[in-house]
């Protein structure tokens, strides 16, 4: 694969905090992330990682500037197109996302409700990535029998159910120990390498000595773009 | 369409999901539609009680009803007619034919069950109650009255059934008059076919009735004929010189034309089913509003489930068909069940409360059996409201966090 799955342009993103006082949570951010890549992002807490791979994801709308998505841009895109679009990406969300009164499996194969999966097939997809994750035995319980670090490769295992172009992870492995965060970056690894575009966002070295490009966020800036061999 | 499918499916057993949420937008319907339901059903059924009274059912054959209802009046109430009467009135310039009825409540077998029971002249019989041939609508014979004979009774097909009757059964004495205990035999059942208020009636004939009530010389009501365009005048000659007849004195006589009656039945009946339709009216605010509250309960648990959804492909359309789906189903359950338990209220309780509500003159608990019908309209404008008021309630705040960025809704 070839060219760029996502690209930003001059991208900003600002959040009101009280009537006056504005935060710029991202500024100027022109990257091009290649297809079949794997990106980590890092920076300090409060440094806009979260901002940005929620408007690279179609989750939010920037201030101004562009993101673009292969050869769509988001802000033209109708409802349905932009549904396309996150259907193409997997997203594992910072905070708890789990859906409270759906079990685990369910959690994991509910987008592919949307696109018409029958219940058979969406529960067997859910098996084989849960089991891949060392969640097997907890396949029928709720996100609040889990523990955080269960909710959060419960989370993963979403984002990788629909077979995603781009997975768009923030910070998936901040609550597990080191064995459950080898398994999840196994996992990132070997869907990087049936040519997913993986771009996380973490502290977590490991993970980013998985990565082949390191951008550092800095109050919203890109301040560094590394690319290793 | 499979994606349809599914969705509706992920609908279907979110009810079952949200116990507490689901069983209190129930509850709210309920409240709402079983009070409007049994008010509704009583409405009908007093009204259908009501046309018996001027024989005015199923559209007849004009010509065949009678123009003007005689009734006695004391102190501006109706009450009986002598028999006399029917005499000189039949004397009248322009008057073809007077019947004399007699229309009163009986308790029937072991059950004392509520009937209306009827009489008419022999003769009167073979011809018409309502207008049609009274020998096409039954089965078996028509009452005839044999001196000293047991009274024979024509049964309503509903009365029949209830009472498990059949052609040639007797049933427990309804009166005991002056003259001994007499046991009434059943001679004829109207078809299941005729119309509503036969099926709760007992047809008979005048002399029959006059003795199981024990009121010799008297009839409820004189059903008078008249020319074509003779009404109005008969009826001020019968005010002016009935009144003073025979030898109770302070009895006048009060004339109904029957398109009086039947304009004076609706405007009656109206009246109350508009006080009913207000305090409904505000009964459905309130369980708007009632509704409202509740799903404001879960909202933010919905606007989370809602963003998380779209996050992950959910088209805006998808994630309405899954809230409408469910609240469309939990429209229908209620509306379902209200429909069981206004009947059951109705039915087994005797419209308990309600019906002293809605019926001027009954108490809390009705010691008849109150008159309903439950007509397929109001239960079918119960599902329609059902539904109206449950969607309602979510399909704005569900469309409001379905548009709004997946990120914000999730926060
Ligand atoms: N909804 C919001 N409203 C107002 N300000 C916000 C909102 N979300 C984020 N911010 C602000 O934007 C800035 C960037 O936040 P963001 O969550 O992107 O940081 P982050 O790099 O992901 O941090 P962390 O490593 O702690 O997750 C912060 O200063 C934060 O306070
Ligand atoms: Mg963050």
């Amino acid at each position: 694969m070839t060219g760029a799955p996502l690209a930003t342009s001059t991208l900003e993103r600002r959040y009101r905090a009280g009537s006056s006082h504005e935060i710029v949570a991202v500024r100027d951010v022109s990257l091009e992330i290649s297809s079949g890549s794997f990106v980590a992002l890092v920076g300090a807490s409060g440094s806009g990682k979260s901002t940005l791979l929620a408007l690279l994801g179609a989750l939010d709308r920037p201030t101004s500037g562009t993101v673009r998505f292969g050869d769509q841009e988001l802000s033209g895109c109708s409802d349905v197109e932009l549904a396309r679009l996150r259907r193409r990406m997997g997203f594992v969300f910072q905070s708890e996302s789990l859906i409270p009164r759906l079990s685990v499996w369910e959690n994991v194969s509910y987008p592919l409700v949307a696109q018409g999966v029958g219940g058979p097939r969406r529960r067997q997809l859910a098996e084989s990535l849960l089991d891949r994750l060392g969640l097997a035995s907890r396949f029928g319980a709720l996100p609040e029998e889990l523990s955080g670090g269960e909710q959060q490769r419960v989370a993963v295992a979403r984002a990788l159910v629909g077979s995603p172009e781009v997975l768009l992870a923030d910070e998936p492995t901040s609550h597990l120990d080191v064995e459950s965060a080898e398994r999840t970056y196994e996992l990132f690894r070997e869907v990087h390498s049936q040519g997913t575009t993986v771009l996380v966002a973490t502290h977590d070295p490991a993970l980013v000595g998985s990565a082949t490009r390191v951008v550092s966020l800095e109050a919203g800036r890109v301040v560094d773009d590394r690319t290793d061999a | 369409m499979s994606a349809f499918i599914e969705i509706a499916r992920t609908g279907c057993t979110a009810i079952g999901r949200h116990p507490i949420r689901s069983t209190v937008t129930i509850a709210a319907v309920l409240s709402v539609l079983v009070p409007y339901l049994v008010g509704m059903g009583l409405a009908e059924g007093v009204r259908q009680e009501a046309l018996v009274a001027i024989g005015s059912v199923d559209g007849p054959d004009a010509t065949a009803l009678p123009d003007l209802y005689v009734s006695g009046s004391r102190f501006g109430r109706r009450v009986p007619i002598r028999l006399a009467a029917a005499e000189q009135i039949s004397s009248f310039e322009g008057v073809v034919r007077v019947v004399p009825r007699i229309v009163g409540r009986v308790t029937l077998g072991a059950k004392d069950i509520e009937a209306i029971l009827v009489g008419l002249p022999q003769e009167e019989l073979a011809e018409a109650v309502d207008g049609t041939k009274i020998g096409r609508v039954i089965d078996g014979e028509l009452p005839t009255s044999e001196p000293g004979g047991a009274p024979q009774l024509v049964l309503g097909s509903a009365l029949a059934g209830e009472l498990g009757q059949q052609i040639g059964g007797v049933i427990p004495p309804i009166l005991r008059s002056s003259r001994g205990e007499k046991t009434p035999r059943i001679v004829g059942i109207f078809r299941t076919d005729s119309s509503m208020w036969q099926s709760r009636v007992v047809l008979t004939t005048f002399e029959t009735a006059a003795e199981l009530f024990d009121q010799q010389g008297l009839a409820t009501d004189l059903l008078v004929h008249c020319r074509a365009g003779q009404p109005a005048e008969v009826s001020s000659r019968i005010v002016r010189e009935v009144g003073g007849v025979g030898d109770e004195t302070g009895i006048g006589c009060e004339v109904i034309s029957r398109s009086d009656l039947e304009s004076l039945l609706p405007v009656g009946l109206g009246h109350r089913e508009g006080v009913f339709n207000l305090v409904f009216v505000v009964a459905f605010a309130v369980a708007i509003l009632a509704i409202l509250v509740i799903s404001g309960f879960g909202l933010s648990e919905r606007r989370r489930t809602i963003g998380i959804l779209k996050a992950t492909g959910w088209q805006t359309d998808q994630v309405l068909l899954r809230g409408l789906v469910e609240h469309l189903l939990l429209g229908l359950i209620g509306a379902t069940a209200s429909i069981l338990l206004a009947f059951v209220w109705l039915k087994w309780f005797n419209g308990f409360w309600i019906a002293g509500v809605f019926v001027s003159g009954l108490g809390t608990s009705p010691e008849i059996a109150v008159p309903f019908v439950l007509a397929p309209v109001p239960a079918l404008l119960a599902v329609l409201i059902a539904c109206l008021l449950v969607t309602i309630g979510s399909v704005f705040s569900t469309w409001r966090a379905a548009v709004t960025s997946p990120a914000e809704a999730m926060r």
